[in-house]
């Protein structure tokens, strides 16, 4: 099995940043192999040999929008664009992808469009737009987009302080979660087998775990993270490739929070090396974890042995790294 | 319409061309630090929106267009044309004015060095490489005004961001280059030199998205506004 893995780390545009960076993490060390020129590249999705981007802006190419960018990724980790297209809305802050269509949510506007991509990766205007006024007094935006089972697709709608789900062809609404109680609901991770979504919530910062269960989502557990009052709240959540446990990040803190996946029981607490950590994303084998360290302008890994996660590598000099993606690196 | 009316109409009218080239002279004069306080509206919804950049509402986000460090080497001036001005029926006019711009910085010819934020939008360079910006700006202001406390005050103010281009280029050829600093740019108009408050967050994003935004576009018609 290799050893050897490339992480993707999307920056915004600040502090002389370049772009997209390329790390290689090689024998427990971290070091830079690339750099391509991207403006705001806030989210990253990988899917097989290709990464999306998404140009989280108010404008691109001369239009009042943000931008998604399509990459053919080469085996020794470097970039190549191979399309881009206006995102249809400003700030777009999210995206995944399946094996046809990538699909973005824009911030502002409140628009999740589906863009298909050939062969080549060439992308194509929106084949689909779901667009849903929000409740009344409710801004009319999104967050987070992730692949669901049974070609579905959830939404973190801010307009609805919900969870949605859709069916990915028609954008027919499906099922929603609404966490209540004021919470505000920001990222969420599927489980390997499909069964369980883990919201997470901003601030206060809280998981919820929802069965998929026929279409429906079902509360099944719920973890307050910290009664601490929170500045920049939580950002992300991953589950890791075995499906047994659940790691997610607090800005605030620099805290990274482990939990059983079954019971939400919290097994470790970790405060990172640096500060603000935006993203993380486990290795493929879930041997290794990375954090981007917005705050500190650096990224750094840990390791899982033993059942704990302990840092084992960081890397500085990257500016405002706010997105990760990771691939073992091609024989 | 009564000989009192017309000359306080005559007089608005002519009140809100001073405001509107006291300004242009502050912004000249590298004191576009003052304009804020001197000339915008304390309303909570008084607003800034800037080309693509979505509506900046509120004194304290308004005032972060023009809190900016006066360096040796910059330099901007507004050349205010073509005043349309119109006095509503409580007597608060709103306007518009076409501005063609002048926005230099030396950049790595001067003698104190950019930060890196900046260098992507020093568009020109010197035979020897230096970088530096010295561009034209062509421009429309949408300007609503309200009276506070006797004073005529910006409301809103909208700037369409319609051309800009280095002053070695011209505006078709730089149309499509000014795509890959448009983000940055917008990101630096709404920085301020101050720094964030403890305990909030250190962003500064437009309350909302885009009302209306157009510029220039080898394939784009003229915009309807």
């Amino acid at each position: 099995m290799s050893m050897e893995y490339d992480i993707f780390v999307g920056t915004n545009s600040v502090r002389g940043s370049r772009g997209i960076y390329t790390l290689r993490l090689s024998r427990g060390q971290l070091a830079l192999r690339h750099t391509h020129a991207a403006y705001n590249a806030g989210y990253l999705a990988l899917h097989g040999r290709r990464l999306f981007a998404v140009s989280e802006g108010m404008t691109f190419d001369g239009a009042a929008s943000g931008g998604v960018l399509a990459y053919a990724v080469r085996p020794d980790g470097s970039l190549r664009e191979t399309g881009r297209v206006a995102s249809g809305g400003q700030r777009p802050c999210c995206l995944c992808a399946d094996a046809s269509d990538v699909f973005v949510s824009n911030f502002y506007g409140g628009q999740c469009r589906a863009f298909p991509y050939d062969r080549d990766g060439l992308l194509s205007p929106a084949r689909l737009t779901i667009d849903e006024a929000p409740l009344p007094g409710l801004p009319r935006a999104l967050h987070c987009v992730g692949l669901l089972p049974e070609g579905r697709l959830g939404v973190v709608s801010l307009g609805q302080m919900a969870l949605l789900v859709y069916d990915r062809m028609s954008g027919a609404r499906i099922a929603a979660y609404t966490p209540g109680d004021g919470l505000h609901p920001r990222h969420f991770a599927v489980s390997p087998d499909g069964g369980t979504v883990y919201l997470l919530m901003q601030e206060p910062a809280e998981l919820h775990a929802l069965a998929l269960d026929g279409g429906r989502l079902r509360l099944v557990a719920k973890r307050r993270l910290t009664d601490d009052a929170l500045v920049f709240g939580a950002s992300a959540v991953r589950v890791s490739p075995d499906g047994k446990q659940v790691v997610c990040a607090v800005r605030d803190g620099a805290r990274l929070y482990v939990l059983r996946a079954d019971d939400l029981a919290v097994q470790q607490t970790i405060t990172l090396p640096g500060a603000v950590p935006r993203d993380v994303a486990f290795s493929p084998d879930g041997q290794f974890l990375a954090a981007a360290m917005q705050g500190s302008d650096s990224v750094c890994v840990l390791r899982a042995a033993d059942g704990a996660l302990r840092v084992c590598a960081e890397l500085g000099g990257i500016p405002s790294p706010a997105s990760l993606a990771l691939r073992e690196v091609e024989p | 319409m009564t000989q009192e009316k017309r000359i306080a109409r005559l007089e608005t009218r002519a009140e809100a061309e001073e405001t509107m080239a006291r300004f242009a002279r502050l912004a000249s004069c590298g004191r576009g630090g003052d304009i804020p306080e001197a000339l915008f509206s304390r309303r909570a919804d008084a607003s800034i929106e800037y080309g693509a950049s979505g509506p900046y509402i509120g004194f304290p986000k308004l005032s972060t267009f023009f809190e900016k460090d006066v360096r040796p080497g910059r330099f901007s001036m507004l050349l205010l044309s073509n005043p349309a001005v119109s006095i509503g029926a409580d007597g608060v006019p709103r306007g518009t004015w076409d501005a063609l711009g002048i926005d230099l910085d030396a950049g790595e010819l001067s003698s104190t060095a950019p930060d890196a934020q900046t260098l992507p939008l020093l568009t020109s360079a010197a035979p020897d490489g230096a970088r530096y910006r010295a561009e034209w700006t062509v421009q429309r202001f949408l300007v609503d005004f309200v009276r506070e406390d006797g004073a005529l005050r910006i409301w809103h103010l909208q700037v369409l961001d319609y051309l800009r281009a280095p002053m070695d280029s011209d505006f078709v050829a730089f149309a499509r280059a000014r795509w890959a600093t448009d983000g940055a740019r917008l990101d630096a108009l709404f920085t301020s030199n101050r720094p964030f408050a403890e305990g909030v967050l250190p962003e500064n994003l437009p309350q909302g998205g885009s009302t209306f935004h157009w510029q220039y576009h080898p394939d784009a018609l003229p915009p309807e506004q």
